[in-house]
């Protein structure tokens, strides 16, 4: 439980202790006030039925009027109290209504009682009359002696009900008292303890932190608000020893630091002669590359007009072997193929002047076969001159050659 | 705290262990086996509730109901053969064993009443009036507070017991022979009266107590039990009072038990009680009731006796003072 809590615990308690007690009190002052007046009524109607008793034996003696007036004064005061009085407890009103009804009997009886004394029978019934009287004296006697001793327990039982209502707010508010102000004078005892303790260990911890130690950690013991603040310390110096260190760890950090500087230097020294070393090796190789490039600028400028010249001169040959082509194509055409045309022309001609019979079929045959021989070398001769330099080439250009010489190529292989 | 906590359930710890030992001895006490002798009216409700509560069972007793016709032949049977230990039985059953013997005594009233005992006369027989049971055949149970009551109520209208014809019968035939007419009015408690005004209907003439007599009936032992016995009788008085006052906590629920163990109706019970105050006591009233009755029976030569006996030598205050003792008032108890 939280300190808070406690210390709110120990303040409110008393507080509504107080009150509850004094409830109690004022409670059991009004019960005990109410028994008390019904214990007085309970009495005062005691002696009534004593008086009235009294009175009964009174006016047997001497039949007067005063005891019978008085008889009926008391009873009619008796039943005033009887009216004035109600008990919650069911056993006590049931005494109280016997006590009612037996004084009702007993009114009845002296009722009786008087009206044979002012109404006496026939004459010769006196016996009968004291006999009867004896018979309703002893009827009285037993009511006003049951009431009385109904009357004396009822009272008693009231006078209980008194002591036991006194003894029962004694107990309760010692009761009370115990069981709450020892328990809350132990919780309080125990919380001072608690507090105190914490809070040494708290100001223990907070040495010994203060003397250098931050790694030193309090114990939390508690879970209030002591707790809290040994946490809140804890944390606190956590978060010293993060951002600022002992000075011992400060003192080898420092050295740490100047030896790791002074490496540092060292290397920084060292690659600053590597690096000027280096430095130099490169303006050298680049001094060096540098003419390289001038000379591979230099070969590449000749290679590229050894290329030209290699173009141009390519140029030439395919233009001097197009032509040298071109010329054995017209040389073939012009010449074969004029030829072999007045060849076959002639073989023809001599076909057709020779007579058909058996002495010239041996030369007419051989003239038949000539015939297609001849044309079938025409023919070649063309394929020859076509192969060597199309004639369309010249006349209507590269495309138009090449269409034709893929239409040519179909045809002849057409099964690829 | 913890270890406040822990103090705490030791001491209820310990509390509780106290307590179920003392159920355990409570429950350990050996049963007493007890015969009680008694009528089977509604005056002995304490005696039913008692029964049907287990308020018995619950103070170590066995008790076995005997039932009598009437308190003179329950008081009889405890005296003349041992076969009952308690009995139940009026005022005049008291007296008239009296003269002869005081081995018994009275330890606590059962119930009292102003009202149950009654006259009922049937108006065809030519009764209107009191003064016209004179010559009448009465129908009574003698040696009981009714012919007690009978003796009371003639007198009051100045006649005397030889002015009437009395008719010896046991109290459950007399409502049966009024309504046979073989009587001309009876004298007896509740229920009979209310079973015969019940067939008669206006034919009956109810001549009411008034509150000329105060029946009550005690619970009567004998001497010896009473020595051998205390702590039972303390037991038997103590179910007694429980029985009391369940009855005056829960009248209703009380008014079922006793309709159904008698096996009456429920009319009949609430007819009964309207009369009666159950109360256990033992005061100074009685006293003078019981020689008040004596005088009456030595007067009409009930008994050859002629001194009233002290019966204080009657009445043992021990048992009910130990158990409540605020109900016991007799002056030098």
């Amino acid at each position: 439980m939280r300190i808070s809590s406690k210390l709110l615990f120990a303040v409110f308690v008393p507080l509504l202790l107080t009150v509850a007690i004094g409830m109690m009190v004022i409670f059991s002052n009004r019960t005990l006030e109410t028994a008390q007046d019904n214990g007085d009524k309970v009495r005062l109607i005691r002696n009534s039925i004593t008086e009235l008793n009294q009175l009964v034996f009174s006016y047997i003696i001497y039949r007067g009027e005063r005891p019978k007036q008085q008889f009926m004064a008391e009873y009619e005061k008796m039943t005033a109290l009887f009216a004035s009085l109600r008990f919650q407890n069911p056993d006590r009103q049931q005494l109280l209504d016997e006590i009612r009804h037996g004084s009702q009997f007993m009114k009845d009886a002296f009722g009786r009682l008087v009206a044979n004394t002012e109404n006496p029978g026939p004459a010769g019934t006196d016996k009968m009359i004291k006999y009867a009287e004896g018979r309703l004296v002893g009827q009285l006697l037993i009511r006003s002696r049951s009431a009385d001793s109904i009357a004396s327990t009822l009272r008693g039982l009231v006078d209980a009900d008194i002591r036991k209502t006194r003894k029962r707010t004694i107990t309760l508010v010692f009761l009370v008292v115990g069981l709450v102000i020892i328990p809350v004078t132990m919780v309080l005892i125990q919380m001072r303890k608690r507090i105190t303790t914490a809070l040494i260990k708290l100001r223990n911890g907070s040495e010994i932190i203060s003397s250098g130690r931050l790694d030193y950690v309090i114990p939390v013991e508690a879970n209030d608000e002591i707790g809290d603040l040994t946490q809140a310390f804890n944390r606190m110096t956590a978060h010293l020893k993060e951002v600022t260190a002992s000075r011992t760890d400060l003192e080898r950090e420092m050295d740490k630091r100047q030896q790791a500087e002074e490496k540092t230097q060292e290397l920084l020294a060292a690659l600053e002669v590597r690096v000027q070393e280096r430095t130099a090796e490169l303006a050298q190789r680049n001094e060096e590359l540098t003419i390289e490039i001038a000379e591979r600028l230099k070969i590449e400028r000749a290679l590229t007009e050894s290329k030209e010249q290699l173009r141009i001169l390519a140029s030439k040959i395919l233009s001097a072997q197009e032509n040298e082509r071109k010329r054995f194509a017209m040389e073939v055409h012009d010449v074969l193929g004029s030829s072999l045309s007045a060849i076959k022309f002639k073989a023809e001609e001599a076909l057709f002047h020779l007579p058909q019979d058996e002495g010239t079929s041996k030369i007419s045959k051989p003239l038949e076969t000539l015939v297609p021989l001849i044309q079938d070398t025409i023919g070649e001769v063309r394929r020859i001159q076509a192969d060597l330099r199309p004639p369309l080439l010249d006349d209507l250009g590269i495309v138009a050659t090449l269409s034709w010489f893929c239409r040519r190529f179909k045809k002849i292989y057409s099964g690829i | 705290m913890k270890s406040d906590q822990d103090l705490m359930l030791a001491a209820l710890g310990i509390m509780l262990l106290l307590l179920i030992a003392g159920c355990v001895q409570e429950a350990r006490q050996p049963v007493v086996k007890m015969v009680l002798g008694t009528q089977p009216t509604a005056h002995n409700s304490p005696v039913w509730i008692a029964e049907s509560k287990g308020y018995f069972q619950e103070e170590g007793l066995k008790v076995e109901i005997r039932e009598f016709t009437s308190g003179q032949a329950a008081l009889q049977n405890m005296l003349n053969t041992k076969g009952i230990d308690l009995a139940t039985a009026a005022q005049t059953p008291v007296i008239y064993n009296s003269f002869r013997r005081n081995d018994y005594a009275i330890i606590g009233s059962l119930v009292y009443s102003d009202k149950d005992l009654n006259i009922l006369a049937r108006q065809d027989k030519g009764i209107k009036a009191a003064e016209d049971l004179k010559g009448k055949t009465i129908g009574i149970t003698t040696g009981t507070s009714s012919h007690f009551f009978l003796c009371l109520f003639l007198t009051n209208h100045q006649m005397e017991l030889s002015d009437v014809k009395m008719v010896d019968l046991e109290p459950a035939r007399l409502s049966e022979v009024l309504i046979q007419g073989k009587v001309d009015a009876i004298v007896t408690w509740e229920p009979y009266i209310y079973q015969a005004r019940k067939i008669l209907g206006d034919k009956a003439l109810l001549f009411p107590n008034q509150g000329l007599f105060r029946e009550e009936v005690y619970f009567i032992a004998r001497k010896d039990y009473l020595k051998d016995q205390a702590e039972a009788s303390k037991r038997f008085l103590r179910a007694i009072e429980k029985g009391e006052a369940f009855i005056l906590k829960n009248r209703k629920e009380a008014k079922e038990i006793v309709s159904k163990r008698l096996k009456i109706e429920i009319g009949v019970v609430n007819a009964t009680w309207d009369d009666l105050i159950f109360r256990l006591y033992l005061d100074q009233s009685i006293l003078v009731s019981l020689e008040d009755h004596a005088r009456w029976a030595i007067i009409n030569r009930l008994t050859d006796k002629e001194k009233v006996p002290n019966y204080l030598d009657y009445i043992h205050t021990e048992t009910l003072q130990a158990v409540k003792p605020g109900a016991v008032s007799i002056a030098g108890r």
